[in-house]
């Protein structure tokens, strides 16, 4: 391990996992590149590198781009990337009352503590909680988008009813185009484009962008508020100071981001979600949450962070990537010559822990990195004048939209979805409801077809559905969630009205 | 929009858009349809229950007003949408202009100098090519 570490802090490690995590930020920062497209984009510079170099450069992306998502959720309210959108719900309220400083500080200090925990889960505990990924099968993915969904009486924000109908409306947008199993063509109205169902990115970037933008036109006042004694500095003490004030909600929302990145295909966009029901449930000021609560971006930030170290447990020990970007990198790993599997810690060891330790290098990096871009980042987005930044955000959402499939139809849909979001919002039906639905509508409905199949092919569906110990105890956690939300309403209703 | 008004109008999106993705799911198969069956039917009762409690609760008070510019509006989504759909004919870089220099004088509130204006243009211009250059030579991503 020694050796694994010197070599993870040569001079050339150490150079190459800086501009890492400097070009996953900015990729990140920017919506619609996405994490994948991050680390799709610079894999082939890594093929003539060392393999422990070139998985070293990978994971400093991947962190860099999962973290650079908070820049614009927070300043903007778009999330950069999926796993930021849990971010945006606080960090964009803290932003808009003058702290968008403090907001990026935290998500920064939140992504070096969740990065960190996910990737001593990595150096320490990885072939024991690869074990959890084989346990998931088609029922318990069912039961865990099930509990996602569960989320929305708590993003809902004491509207549980209008949040009911627009995960509902997302669960529906999910159901577009070829079914995930069985291939029904569903609500396509004949259009070809639309066989491939609603691309989630252009849909996130319309439903969160779009509204930003009409609202930044029609409103006469400054994007975000401008507090010049406040400009100078990062903000670091104060944003320490919370974050040890926070320190349960941290390492509850990495532990969280940990586990769920292990879950293959759960990635950060649930890690996140998660996590943020938590600290609000847990929370002594849960009322805060939305308005620019401090441990909703921390909860956020530290679980998505997280999932990087956790997605690669699986992607190494058992050959399953947990997220996209995981599986780019396991080819990267294939076409070194590197075969994954419980073997690769011992055979191969000496690039699996100089990769570990350069994924820890480069989350330590992060740090200092994110907190000069973030700083700056804000202060080019304060300062700019909405006839340059109204444009100038329009002209991102659309490349990020179409960049992904070289597609005009997705930016089409993005537009039109934005366009109905914000119609949608001035009526009560907010973002994040139909997004979770958008997002989970798939995951619950192939695990639920498969189980459902499965459950039939055994003779015992109601065993397959409520007979297994994760699917248990996931149901159980979900009825926890639903109930104790409802027992906190009811307690705090009283003293409000007294 | 008076504080009924608003849950009212949310109630009726959710039932139109259950009774729509109800009116669908005929010619799905048996399992091709649980879902979205399922997701209608929760719109509808969510519409419904959401109407219900609106009328039979005490009306809330007032809302604050929020800000509205309709002209303002129409213009930048007919900016967005005509974006949208002009990148095939106009291409990337003709409509990313054009629409750039719209949505700019739509976000314009007061009179600007021939020099704001120029710096405009220019950052404009650039943002636009640099992102030309970097997704067509670096990204590989062909652009309309």
């Amino acid at each position: 391990m020694l050796e694994a570490l010197l070599n993870a802090l040569s001079p050339g490690n150490l150079v190459l996992a800086l501009l890492g995590v400097i070009a996953g930020t900015m990729i990140g920062a920017l919506p619609g590149l996405s994490a994948t497209m991050a680390v799709a984009v610079l894999v082939p510079f890594t093929f003539t590198m060392e393999p422990s170099s070139g998985l070293i450069v990978l994971g400093a992306i991947y962190t860099g781009a999962i973290y650079g998502g908070a820049y614009s959720a927070i300043l903007v309210n778009t999330p950069g990337t999926p796993a930021a959108i849990a971010t945006a719900m606080d960090g964009f309220p803290m932003a808009k009352r003058g702290d968008g400083d403090l907001a990026v500080t935290l998500s920064c200090l939140g992504s070096v503590a969740g990065g960190l925990v996910g990737a001593l889960a990595l150096l320490f505990l990885a072939p024991p909680l690869s074990k959890i990924a084989l346990a998931f099968g088609p029922v318990e993915y069912f039961w865990l988008a099930i509990f996602g969904l569960s989320l929305i009486a708590t993003l809902s924000r004491g509207a549980t009813l209008l949040g009911l109908i627009g995960g509902a409306i997302g669960l529906i947008l999910s159901c577009v185009g070829s079914a995930v199993v069985g291939g029904d063509v569903r609500y396509t109205f004949g259009q070809t484009a639309l066989l491939g169902g609603i691309p989630v990115i252009p849909a996130l970037i319309g439903l969160y962008c779009v509204p930003v933008l009409i609202d930044m036109v029609i409103r006469p006042e400054a994007h975000l508020e401008q507090r010049a004694e406040r400009m100078a500095g990062f903000r670091l003490i104060e944003a320490l100071g919370l974050m040890w004030r926070s320190k349960f909600n941290v390492v509850r929302s990495a532990l969280i981001g940990t586990g769920v990145g292990i879950i293959p295909a759960a990635g950060g966009s649930v890690a996140g979600l998660v996590a943020y029901s938590e600290a609000r449930r847990s929370s002594r000021n849960s009322d805060d949450f939305g308005k620019g609560a401090h441990d909703g971006i921390i909860a956020s930030e530290a679980s998505n962070s997280a999932t990087v170290g956790g997605g690669f447990i699986p992607t190494l020990v058992l050959g399953i990537p947990g997220t996209p970007p995981d599986a780019i990198i396991l080819g990267a790993l294939l076409v070194q010559g590197i075969r994954t599997g419980p073997q690769l810690f011992t055979q191969q060891s000496d690039i699996v822990f100089t990769f570990t330790f350069g994924l820890i290098i480069a989350t330590l990096l992060m740090l200092p990195t994110g907190l000069v871009i973030g700083r700056y980042a804000y202060k080019l987005i304060v300062s700019i004048p909405k006839t340059a930044l109204v444009p100038a955000i329009a002209f991102l959402t659309f490349v990020g939209a179409y960049a992904i499939e070289a597609n005009t139809v997705h930016v089409l849909i993005m537009v039109v979805l934005g366009i109905l979001g914000w119609l949608a919002a001035r009526v009560g039906l907010e973002a994040s409801p139909i997004v979770l639905g958008l997002i989970l509508g798939p995951i619950a409905e192939a695990g639920f077809v498969q189980g459902w199949l499965i459950g039939g092919a055994q003779g015992d569906r109601l065993g397959m559905f409520f007979g297994r110990p994760i699917s248990l105890a996931i149901i159980a956690l979900t009825i926890l969630t639903l109930v104790s939300s409802g027992i906190f309403k009811r307690a705090k209703q009283p003293k409000e009205v007294a | 929009m008076g504080p009924r008004v608003k849950p009212i109008i949310a109630s009726v999106i959710g039932v139109a858009v259950g009774i729509f993705a109800l009116s669908q799911t005929a010619p799905m198969s048996e399992l091709g349809r649980v879902f979205p069956t399922t997701a209608g039917i929760i719109a509808i009762v969510g519409g419904v229950a959401l109407a219900a409690l609106t009328v039979l609760r005490p009306v809330p008070a007032a809302s604050l007003s929020e800000p509205s510019d309709v002209p303002r509006v129409i213009a930048t989504c007919a900016v967005l949408l005509g974006w949208a759909l002009l990148l095939d004919p106009l291409g990337f870089i003709a409509s990313s202009g054009l629409s750039i220099v719209a949505l700019a004088l739509i976000a314009r509130r007061e009179p600007m100098g021939l020099k704001s204006i120029a710096i405009h243009l220019a950052v404009g211009a650039g943002l636009v090519l640099l992102f030309a250059f970097l997704l067509s030579q670096v990204l590989n991503v062909s652009l309309p």
